[in-house]
């Protein structure tokens, strides 16, 4: 309906769904494509491997808990890794604004350094290009990755009923982090991003081979649209209880006096996992073994109560839907 | 001698109408035949002039309570055809397809006093219904209404049921839920130690109220919970349980004396109390004793009983209960028995069944009586699943709402059937339910929509389940902005049909210019319209949260009218974060409605600054209130593009009178009188440049009594004619309505 490109589109929700599948899937579907999943698996010389890529445009570039450098190399090491792969090569390419400081990028490059060691991957191919003043928000990084593909079986039509629904710590954080940092509510709140690599944790979680189901990091949109790619156009439906989902304090005040919900704000490193319930709990108590994943719980179960829906038991008892939004949070109440 | 043809246009179908015809015909020694048609019934007879004039008379006088005659024609002949006998002749040429279904209808008098005669074989019958009375909508689950296809049918009819049910001289001909102690459901109660009580059921329970205890009770659409209203323990007891601190709870009183002794009580008001529909009428109360039953305002929820259990449980002891209806939060009201003692655990201390189904959920009906007219702010109960007759046609088309109060309805020719009331889409089970009803209408009135209608907000669950609907039946999709919908169902509920100045003042809906509306003026008709007025700005601070933190509202008009916070007109811990959000933009959404206006100001005077249920800051604005007070404040209207009203000044003087002392019920009425002046005024505009005289309001702002009156006498004091909802909610419920009328006349935006 639109003529143009608007912010909504790049929000991960209804717009982005659309911007993907109807305008540039047409022209460009094959079946790695297809399955939009986070990354593709290819066969490549007879070697299976996992290919991702990923974009990176955020402001402020500098936040509390890491800068879009770490940001760059754990998006994509992240992506890989949820598909069932071990990260190993990834290309860089910067695209820089004329009068960027030169103190800032290598600030950046060091960070990039320092994450992709911690990640064990290599950089290995890059390109770097200057756009003229005002044409450009500073900074933006593109990384792709490849990884040796560990784990093949993953997919959502593992997903059966009465499967658990995990997640490996408390949400909302970046987006969090992001939104204080920008508005200057950093001496308010002490909100922290949780940009990490997820490696360990997918591993951890892979232990359990067909047990797993399927995987994804809950960037863009959060827990609640990344949920909702788990169900729609399926018989299933994803039931989580608002008193099982782990959360930050500081991260929950904040949501709450900005107005916004934290089911749909950005995770950096953080793991949903759709597990069979009966390794659940043995999931959940491996991952907080792990310091990243100390605070990893059950928060639902997949059901047949009302296809393709996700709900949230809230605590006051009502069940919510969980939708795929449009764009922003758009207000409703009449 | 002479032969008559008449032609009855209106709800004939599916009211008994055929049968009353048949049994006053013999009254007045006639012959002939009577038939449905697609339009209604007609009927040729034979017999004495004056006769035959009488019984014309008749028809209208005594006709079944849910007909509604719109026309009736008639012509006289002087050649006869020698008809020998009256007879119903079955429908042949183009009968319409649906056959209109009756709402639950109140215990009617002979019923009730069969139920409390001695020697009736029904005396003290809990179920005791006839023709004229009884569950209907709530226990059919498909047509044609036949016993089979409710949930009657597992109760076998007695042979004196049986006798009474094909007798056409008695009172129970036809009655589909006939039944008796032999043949019929049973009570029984379940106490809190789960013992199971089937005898003497009714002294136990009253018993069980007497003691203060809150009991679950089956009705007819669903579950209440009842307790004595008496008993200020116990309804605070109740609050506590369903998390409700404030909310008023709607009473049943025993008779008419009772509510007089608690309310003061109009003619209207009584006819509305007492007629066959029973919805909760909102009255004026008499004094404050029930103030802990609704403290936010002056009025009082009251109904009438209006099954035979009711009536049974009152007594001189036990007069007034609370009767709310019994639901998880946001859920639909429960229905089944399995339902209730699942959920009710620990809210409920007993619970009054029966083992006769409901099948269709009903909420009780809630209006004020206004201008001798229903003013809905709740249509359900004892008015679905009958339909709106409109002014246009189209082909069939469902039409799917708002969200938050959702209704659908569904068009079929020129009759629109509008669901009952069915809650907030947000929640699951409320969704579930309302894509079960759509389902459940379109069988019944065997209705196959070509055209689908939804807002124009992408993600309201309303739009989504429009848009999986056309997909999956192939049919056209239109979106309908929000305020036009308003404006269309104000008309369509008024059957106008030329331009109109539109007040669509509410909540917030989103605009065409994709931001959020709510106090708009619009000038058009169904398939267009012009915004011609709005009001200032307002930003929502966070979003929907400043609907209930609506604090946040009273800082954004501060901080825009005086330039700084630094007030100490409210208090709040989180100010300086709001402070900087307002400063910085961060998650703000601007809005022009009217609705949130009146959160800031109350937040302002300081009635509310969280509200614990919707709409609650303009509730207590409009108790407080006083209606004798003629001033206004001052306000500016912007004319840069569309008409602004400018709510600065009137800001900046509600100040100053609170920080002089002035009396909350001064500024709450000179606050109402502002926007009432500023409507006037730009109607005033509207009407100089078009001459168009026909105002409409509608909106959730309007179930202010104060606002509405007042508007309306201003209004026609200027010469305007000014048309107010009658036959559906004023609210969003009312949209479905709207959406249906913009679509059938061409207007809506097509998706492709
Ligand atoms: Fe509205
Ligand atoms: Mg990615
Ligand atoms: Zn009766
Ligand atoms: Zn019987």
């Amino acid at each position: 309906m639109d003529d143009i490109i608007t912010l909504s589109y790049g929000s991960g929700g209804k717009k982005t769904s659309h911007l993907i599948e109807d305008i540039i899937l047409p022209s460009l579907s094959c079946d790695e494509l297809n399955k939009l999943s986070d990354g593709a698996v290819l066969d490549v010389f007879s070697n299976k491997i996992a290919f991702s890529t990923d974009s990176f445009v955020v402001s402020p570039y500098f936040f509390p808990g890491g800068d879009i450098g770490k940001l760059a190399v754990c998006g994509t090491v992240n992506d890989l890794s949820v598909c069932g792969a071990k990260p190993e090569y990834l290309s860089l390419s910067l695209i820089i604004e004329e009068g960027f400081k030169i103190e800032e990028l290598k600030k950046i490059i060091k960070s990039i350094e320092e994450t992709s060691k911690i990640c064990n991957v290599k950089i290995v191919t890059g390109d770097t290009k200057v756009v003229e003043k005002g044409k450009g928000d500073g900074i933006y990084i593109n990384t792709s990755g490849i990884g040796r593909l560990i784990y093949e079986d993953l997919g959502k039509d593992k997903i059966s009923e009465g499967d658990a629904v995990i997640v490996t710590g408390c949400i909302g954080d970046h987006g969090a982090a992001i939104m204080a940092s920008r508005n200057n509510l950093v001496d308010e709140f002490n909100v922290k991003s949780d940009c990490a690599p997820v490696y360990e944790l997918a591993q951890c979680i892979l232990q359990y081979g067909d047990k797993v189901k399927i995987m994804r990091d809950p960037t863009r949109g959060g827990v609640a649209t990344t949920l909702n790619e788990f169900v729609e156009n399926s018989e299933f439906t994803i039931e989580i209880s608002e008193e099982k989902i782990p959360i930050n304090v500081e991260t929950n005040n904040l949501c709450e006096i900005l107005g916004i919900d934290p089911l749909y704000s950005a995770n950096e490193g953080k793991i949903l996992a759709i597990v069979d319930s009966s390794v659940a709990e043995n999931v959940v108590n491996d991952l907080r073994k792990i310091e990243l994943g100390k605070d990893a719980a059950i928060i639902g179960y997949v059901t047949k109560n009302f296809p393709s829906k996700v709900v949230l038991h809230t605590n006051l008892g009502g069940k919510r839907v969980l939708s795929k939004l449009t764009g922003a949070q758009l207000p409703r109440i009449c | 001698m002479k032969r008559a043809k008449i032609y009855v246009n209106g709800i004939v179908q599916g009211v008994g109408f055929r049968p009353f015809i048949h049994k006053l015909i013999t009254e007045y020694n006639l012959k002939g035949w009577v038939k449905n048609t697609s339009n209604g019934v007609e009927i040729e007879v034979e017999g004495e002039c004056v006769n035959i004039k009488k019984f014309i008379d008749d028809i209208d006088k005594k006709k079944p309570k849910l007909s509604v005659i719109e026309s009736l024609e008639y012509s006289f002949f002087d050649d006869l055809v020698g008809y020998k006998d009256f007879t119903i002749i079955k429908s042949t040429d183009n009968v319409s397809k649906f056959t209109l279904i009756s709402p639950d209808v109140a215990t009617c008098d002979d019923c009730l006093r069969e139920l409390k005669d001695k020697n009736d074989r029904r005396y003290g019958f809990p179920f005791i219904n006839c023709t004229n009375c009884g569950p209907r909508f709530t226990i059919i689950k498909d047509v044609p209404y036949d016993r089979d296809k409710t949930t009657m049918k597992n109760f076998i009819m007695c042979n004196s049921c049986q006798k009474e049910y094909q007798d056409i001289e008695d009172r129970r001909y036809h009655a589909q839920p006939n039944c008796c102690f032999e043949c019929g459901p049973e009570l029984f109660y379940i106490d809190s130690h789960n013992n199971i009580i089937k005898d003497k059921v009714i002294d136990c329970v009253k018993q069980e109220l007497k003691m203060g205890k809150i009991l679950a009770i089956k009705g007819i659409g669903g579950f209440h919970l009842a307790c004595d209203a008496k008993n200020k323990e116990t309804v605070e007891r109740l609050r506590l349980l369903k998390n409700r601190e404030e909310k008023p709870f709607a009473l049943m009183c025993r008779d008419l004396d009772t509510v007089n002794a608690i309310c003061n009580i109009t003619e209207d008001e009584k006819e509305f109390l007492t007629s066959f529909r029973r919805p909760i009428v909102l009255l004026r109360k008499k004094n404050n004793s029930f103030d802990y039953i609704s403290v936010d305002n002056n009025y009082l929820g009251v109904m009438l009983p209006y099954t035979p259990v009711h009536h049974l449980l009152f007594d001189d002891d036990l007069d007034v209960l609370v009767m709310t209806s019994a639901n998880n939060k946001d859920c639909p009201i429960i229905k089944d028995n399995d339902e209730a003692i699942e959920n009710l655990d620990g809210v409920a201390d007993g619970f009054l069944l029966n083992n006769r189904d409901i099948h269709i959920r009903c909420d009780d009906s809630l209006l004020y009586v206004f201008e001798g007219k229903e003013y809905f702010i709740r249509r359900s109960r004892g008015y679905t699943p009958f339909p709106i007759k409109v002014n246009f046609e189209c082909e069939d088309t469902l039409s799917c709402g708002a969200e938050q109060k959702a209704s659908f309805c569904l068009l079929k020719q020129n009759y629109a059937f509008l669901s009952q009331h069915i809650g907030d889409l947000k929640n699951i089970e409320t969704y579930n339910h309302y894509t079960q009803q759509i389902e459940h209408f379109r069988r019944l009135f065997d209705i196959n929509p070509k055209k689908v209608v939804c807002d124009y907000h992408p993600d309201y669950m309303s739009t989504e389940y429009a848009i999986n609907f056309a997909k999956k039946h192939n049919c056209d999709i239109f979106m309908v902005q929000h305020h036009h919908a308003h404006m269309a169902s104000c008309m369509a509920d008024n059957n106008l049909d030329s331009n109109v100045i539109a007040l669509t003042w509410d909540g917030t809906g989103l605009g065409l210019d994709n931001t959020l509306w709510g106090g708009e003026i619009l000038y058009g008709n169904y398939k267009e319209f012009e915004r011609r007025a709005t009001i200032k700005r307002i930003n929502l601070v966070g979003g929907d949260v400043a609907t209930k933190e609506i604090y946040r509202i009273g800082y954004d008009l501060l901080y825009q009218s005086l330039g700084y916070l630094e007030s100490n007109i409210i208090e709040n811990k989180n100010s300086s974060v709001i402070k900087k959000m307002l400063e910085n933009n961060i998650n703000i959404y601007k809005t022009s409605s009217i609705g949130r206006l009146f959160d800031g100001v109350s937040a302002i005077l300081g009635l509310k600054s969280v509200v614990s249920y919707e709409g609650q800051g303009a509730i207590l604005i409009e108790k407080y209130a006083d209606f004798n007070e003629d001033c206004n404040y001052s306000f500016s209207l912007d004319t840069m593009g569309i008409t602004e009203f400018n709510w600065i000044p009137m800001i900046k003087e509600i100040v100053y009178d609170i920080e002089n002392g002035v009396k909350r019920e001064t500024i709450c009425a000179k606050f109402m009188n502002t926007l009432v002046l500023f409507a006037v005024l730009v109607a005033e505009q509207i009407k100089q440049e078009t001459e168009c005289i026909d105002v409409v309001l509608s909106g959730g702002v309007f179930q202010n009594m104060y606002l509405l009156n007042k508007i309306k006498i201003k209004l026609m004091e200027k010469g305007f004619n000014v048309y107010t909802h009658r036959r559906v909610s004023t609210n969003d419920e009312g949209i479905s309505l709207g959406q249906i009328a913009v679509v059938a006349n061409g207007g809506g935006i097509k998706c492709v």
